[in-house]
Parts: C-alpha cells; structure tokens; sequence
C-alpha cells in the first residue's frame, strides 16, 4: 500500500464482495489521476437567504478517471475483454476488483462507455476511463 | 398539524437534517420487502432496542437496502367534504425487478424449514428470490419518515399506509401507483345492505323519490325515515333490519306525499314486531302497524299501509336499533360506517374519534338519523363529515379531526425556497376569477320528531348578506338542532363561496408537521402582506423539500 495522502477513498468505503472475482484489473492508470467525491445531499435556499441542509445519505460517492494514453498489445486485449465480457465487467453491470493507484484493492464497476484509439504504431489507448467506486476489498 | 415530541420538534427545526425514507411493500399474500433510502445510523438493531426517546426498532424489522429507484416524495390531499369527495393521498414510485438484491424481511418467530440454519440475531437475508408482479397489485406500502439531525439520531417523525392500485412491470422494474389506503373501502355504495325488495322479491311496485334504491336502513340515534313494506307470504310488513339486535318502534306516520300527516304512536297503536327467513335462510325482523280499521268497527286492526294506482309508498317510521340507539356522537357514527364499510378497527386511531367527540359534545351537537338507500361510500363520508365540521387524516391510521381556523403556523421568507441563487423564489399567487358572486345558500334540516324524507329549507349566509343567494344546498338530515344547522351551513358555503386566491409554494422541511386542511399564515410583502391559508394538498419531496398548495378565503 501506498500511502499518498493521510487520508484516502480506502478509508470512506466499506468492504465488500465483488461480481466478478475471478481476475482483479492491476494494469497502472496513467497520467492525472482524478478522484471525485461527494455526498447525497440537497442545500434548499430560502427566500431570505438561509438554508435548509438535507443529507439523504451519510455515505460518500467516489468516481476515479483518467485516461490510458498508451497500453501494450496485450493490455489493451484485457481492458477490452474486461468491458465486453458478459461474464466479466459486462459493461457496467457487474462489479470486480481494481488496485489503484494507492495500492488498495476496491470493488468498481465502469462507469462510462468504452473507448479505444490507436496511433501508428499500432498501441492502443482508452480515453475517459472512469470507475465508480462501490466499496474495497480489506488489506 | 402533527403533534411532535420535544425531539421530534428540535430535529424538524433544525437547519443540517439527515431525512430517510423507509418503505415497507407487503404484496397481497402478506409476503414483505423492504428498503431503507439510506443507511440508518446503525445497520442492525438488536430486538427491542430502545433507541432514544420515541424510537423503539421493532421486533422483526431489517434494514436490508433494496432497490427503490424514482421514489421522489408522498402527495397528501385534504378530504373535500364541501365538494363531497374524500381526495386520495397517493405516492408513485419504480422498484428494481431483478430481485438478486431484494430482501425478504420476516416477522420475529417465522418458523423454518428444517434444516435451515438462521443465524442467532439475523432478521433477513438476501434469498434473491423470484417474484410475481401481479401479486404487488392490491398489496400494501408502509412509508416512514425518519429524520436525524446534530447531535440527534435518526428519530421517526411521521408514517403513512398506502394500498398498491397498480404494479406495472416492465423492462426489470416495477412502477408502483398507490393511494392512501381508505381509498379502496370508499368504492361502492352505502349501506351496504341488500335493497329489501330484493331481500322478498314481489310483483309490488314502489312509488317513492328514492324507488330504486332504498336498503335495510342503518340507524343512529333516533332514527325517523320511510320503511319498504314489502310482500311476505301474503302480507305487507315493513323491514327493520338483523334480528340480531333489538328494535323499539315508537311512531309511524303517513307518508308525506298522501293528504295531511297522520301519526299513530307506540301509546295508542300496535306495532307487531316479526322475523321471518328469505330465500336465503336468513331471518329479518319486520313489523306490521296495526293501524287499519278493515271491518269499519272503529278498531285497528291491521297493517297499514299506503298506495296510489299500483305503487306502495314507503312508511316513515320512528325507531331505535339496540346497538347504535345510544350512538349520537358523530365521531361514533363516523367509526361505525368506516368498520361497516370494511376498515379494520386496527387501522382506526380511536382516540381521535373521541377526542373530536368532546368537541361535538360541546357544541351540543348530536346526530339522529338513518342510512336508508344507497349512496355513495363518498358521498355518505362527506356528509358526515360536512354534518360535524371535521376531517379525516388518513396517515398510518385514520384519524378524525374537527377542522379549525387557527393558523398553525406562520410563513416567512425564512421558510420560501427558491431555485436559483439571486431571483425570484416559488411564491405564487392567482385569483380566483369566479363568476359567481352569490353570497349565500341552503340548508335542509328536520326538527327532533318529524320524519327526515323532507326537510325544513333555510337561506344561510356565507358571510353576512343574503343578497345573490347560490342553489347550493347542505343537506343535514342528521342534525336537529337550528342553531347549530345555521353554523355548520356557514362554514360549509365559506368553503364553497368565499374562495378569493390559488397560491402555492416550496418550503423548507421545517413545515413538514403541517398537514392538509390546516390553515397557515404567509407573511410578507413580497407575498402580498398577511393572509391566512388553507392547505389544499402538500406534496412532500425526497428531499423533504414540501410543495404547498392552498386557498385563501374571504369574509
């Protein structure tokens, strides 16, 4: 594990049980990693400029994106098979395992349509990932 | 207006709230899921753990998550007696139809099949069980408000019971319509008993403005209406109803439709009380007036009844039945019908009932009269209802309340939401652009002791001139007593003539103890200054965020 802030995702997320366990996605994301977080809530405003502020869920929502510019043949083929495997990710409807960046495992599911593009070389990158973040897997 | 604990009130108040919905969905077999729109401060509660003042987590319950998709808030419409309708509070929601994530929950002490390991303190488990859409349909919906706050836990507020009217599958998932759960026993008539020409049948003819229609009467009190006579093996006896009870008959006159009024009391007069068993094998109690001279000696001595061509008319009878002669409180008769018409006495909040019977015992007023041909289960509701000045509130329980002008609570600007950051906010306001301007209208009313087939007519104002008097008439055929006639006719035409103003706004969720059909302040000038309002309908959001709709009335 590494620690890269004295607070992390791992620490905001219960554990639990992937769809898919057979395999856990471990290819490196690259570049700007960007980690999104909120809350379910809702901030009414009133006409005399005070608020009412509701919480309808303590629980945090994280999403994590960036963008794989450049994947070896072979990585390329698990990310794509991950995706379109109904057995597997099956688009965005099953959950599996991830080691992120900080070095923890989470269970996430994708959260975007798949994107792939080549350059003359023949590598393969995927624009847009973005993983949704539904709990961790202990370590 | 609800009735709030300390806690309940500090929560409701306070400007940072946690809001929960919970949402029990029974289907028809009485099979239960269950899902919280949130996680509770805890996931799991031991049984019977008090938790704070007021809260008390059952035995039983499980807080399993499943998946409530579009569920954005609960519509709750005041009755509308004046308008002689019972409006239904509704909700709408989409659940999830794969059921790999539903939960069952189970009451404490379901017994198992053997073999079945449950685990020692789990309520639920996730069985991922198939399911029939078709059950949900005419199955129930429990929904919870639970609101946390700081330095609060989750505490629950208020609760409402809905009944499935649809459950319409498609594309994995389940679009539920459901409506407040009275709303299914105010389908069909009232009484609910048999016409009693169909009970004997006969080649007799009826000549009578409610021919068609006229039951085995239902009394309260003291009850004065026409009486079917009907043929039984060769005889005309008048129809009193189940033999079960007991019935004191102590005047019979003519009908009002046949020359002057002619009396015969229980002092003077005969009245043959008789059961006698239809085709059905089941026995009536009928009577026969031995008020006829059939041998011109000067002595009655038969049953009188009587015709015109080949019509028989109905014979206004006065009479007590043993089990409702003593029930002259509204708040009882209302509690009477709503079991007769099917409520479980379970989902009647009785104290409420009593309570408003207090009130009524106050104003002196009493109800005497009878149910005698169908109506309506609607109509006969609003009737009782315009004939005491009162609502029903149907949240988890039915709840019946005498209806005040007391504002209950003033809003402000603090409480108006608004969309956008600078701007305007919800506040609207639209007259009333009516082209009646009549000022008055009718109550039709009987005096203690006359039969209540016609009734006395009276000219009432809505405010304090008589000047462009409306046909509308308020009938209160239950009610003797002039005075308070003339109170409970005003009232009733304020609601019908005097509506000046449609507004409608967002609040905050600090409103959310306000109910339909009690009466706020909104207080402004960008409102329009100070007017009083009586709340039409309040649709509360999922953010707790509550659409207000409402009328203001003049004077």
């Amino acid at each position: 594990v590494i620690l890269i802030s004295a607070a992390e995702i791992y620490d905001y997320v219960s554990t639990v049980t992937a769809d898919y366990t057979t395999t856990t996605l471990t290819i490196k994301a690259q570049g700007v990693v960007t980690e999104e977080g909120q809350k379910n809530q809702v901030i009414h405003l009133a006409d005399d400029n005070s608020e009412e502020r509701i919480t309808l869920s303590t629980g945090s929502i994280f999403y994590v994106s960036w963008d794989w510019a450049q994947l070896s043949e072979s990585d390329a083929g698990t990310i794509m098979d991950l995706y379109h495997d109904s057995a597997k990710a099956n688009g965005m409807g099953n959950s599996f395992k991830w080691t992120a960046h900080d070095g923890h495992t989470y269970v996430v599911r994708f959260a975007m349509p798949l994107t792939r593009s080549g350059n003359a070389l023949s590598r393969w990158g995927f624009q847009g990932i973005r993983l949704r973040i539904l709990g961790r897997i202990a370590d | 207006m609800l009735a709030l604990t300390t806690t309940q009130a500090a929560i409701v108040a306070s400007e940072s709230k946690r809001v929960i919905w919970a949402i029990y969905i029974y289907d028809k077999n009485g099979v239960g899921y269950c899902s919280i729109l949130a996680t509770l401060n805890a996931t799991v509660w031991e049984s019977g753990t008090v938790w704070e003042t007021d809260t008390v987590w059952d035995n039983g319950e499980n807080l399993g998550t499943a998946l409530i998709m579009d569920f954005d808030g609960i519509e709750l419409r005041r009755a509308m007696a004046e308008e002689s309708i019972i409006s239904p509070s509704e909700v709408t929601f989409t659940m999830s139809a794969p059921f790999s994530t539903l939960t069952y929950f189970w009451e404490s002490g379901t017994a198992w099949e053997s073999g079945m390991a449950w685990d020692n303190g789990a309520n639920s488990e996730n069985l991922g069980t198939a399911f029939a859409y078709s059950n949900f349909t005419g199955g129930t919906v429990f929904i919870e408000l639970w609101l946390g706050g700081v330095g609060y836990n989750d505490t629950k507020i208020t609760s409402w019971k809905f009944n499935i009217k649809k459950a319409e599958p498609g594309y994995q998932k389940l679009k539920f319509v459901c409506e407040d759960f009275l709303q299914k026993y105010l389908r069909g008539n009232y009484p609910n008993t048999r016409l009693v020409e169909d009970i004997f049948p006969s080649n007799r003819t009826y000549n009578a403005d409610n021919g068609g229609k006229v039951c085995v009467p239902v009394p309260f009190g003291t009850a004065y209406v026409p009486l079917r006579d009907v043929f039984i093996a060769g005889a005309g006896y008048l129809m009193l109803g189940d033999p079960a009870n007991t019935f004191t008959i102590t005047k019979v006159r003519s009908p009002r439709s046949i020359g002057g009024k002619s009396e015969w009391d229980s002092g003077t007069s005969t009245f043959t009380q008789s059961s006698k068993t239809d085709a059905s094998a089941v026995n009536w109690r009928v009577f026969q007036a031995i008020i006829a001279d059939s041998n011109n000696d000067g002595v009655a001595d038969a049953h009188g009844f009587w015709k015109a061509g080949e019509n028989f008319y109905d014979t206004p009878v006065k009479f007590t039945r043993s089990d409702t002669a003593t029930m002259t409180a509204f708040g009882d008769v209302i509690e009477f019908v709503l079991k007769d018409m099917g409520v479980p006495a379970a989902n009647i909040n009785s104290a409420t009932f009593t309570t408003a019977n207090v009130t009524y015992a106050v104003w002196g007023l009493l109800c005497n009269g009878a149910f005698w041909y169908q109506q309506t289960r609607e109509a006969v509701l609003a009737e009782l209802l315009n004939s005491c000045h009162s609502t029903l509130r149907v949240g988890e329980k039915i709840e019946l309340h005498v209806l005040a002008k007391a504002s209950q609570k003033t809003i402000t600007p603090a409480e108006i939401l608004r969309s956008q950051g600078i701007g305007e906010g919800s506040f609207t306001y639209s007259d009333v652009l009516s082209e009646n301007y009549s000022d008055s209208g009718y109550a039709e009313w009987q005096e203690s002791g006359e039969s209540q087939d016609d009734f006395n007519k009276v000219l009432i104002p809505a405010g304090t001139t008589m000047v462009t008097p409306s046909s509308l008439i308020l009938r209160l055929r239950f009610v003797q007593d002039s005075d308070i006639v003339q109170t409970l006719t005003k009232l009733w035409l304020q609601r019908k003539l005097l509506r000046e103003a449609n507004l409608s706004f967002l609040v905050k969720g600090n409103c959310c103890a306000l109910q339909p059909d009690d009466v706020i302040t909104i207080n402004h000038a960008n409102y329009g200054g100070t007017h009083d309002i009586l709340i039409d309908s309040m649709k509360i959001n999922k953010d707790l965020s509550i659409q207000i709709s409402g009328g203001h009335y003049g004077t």
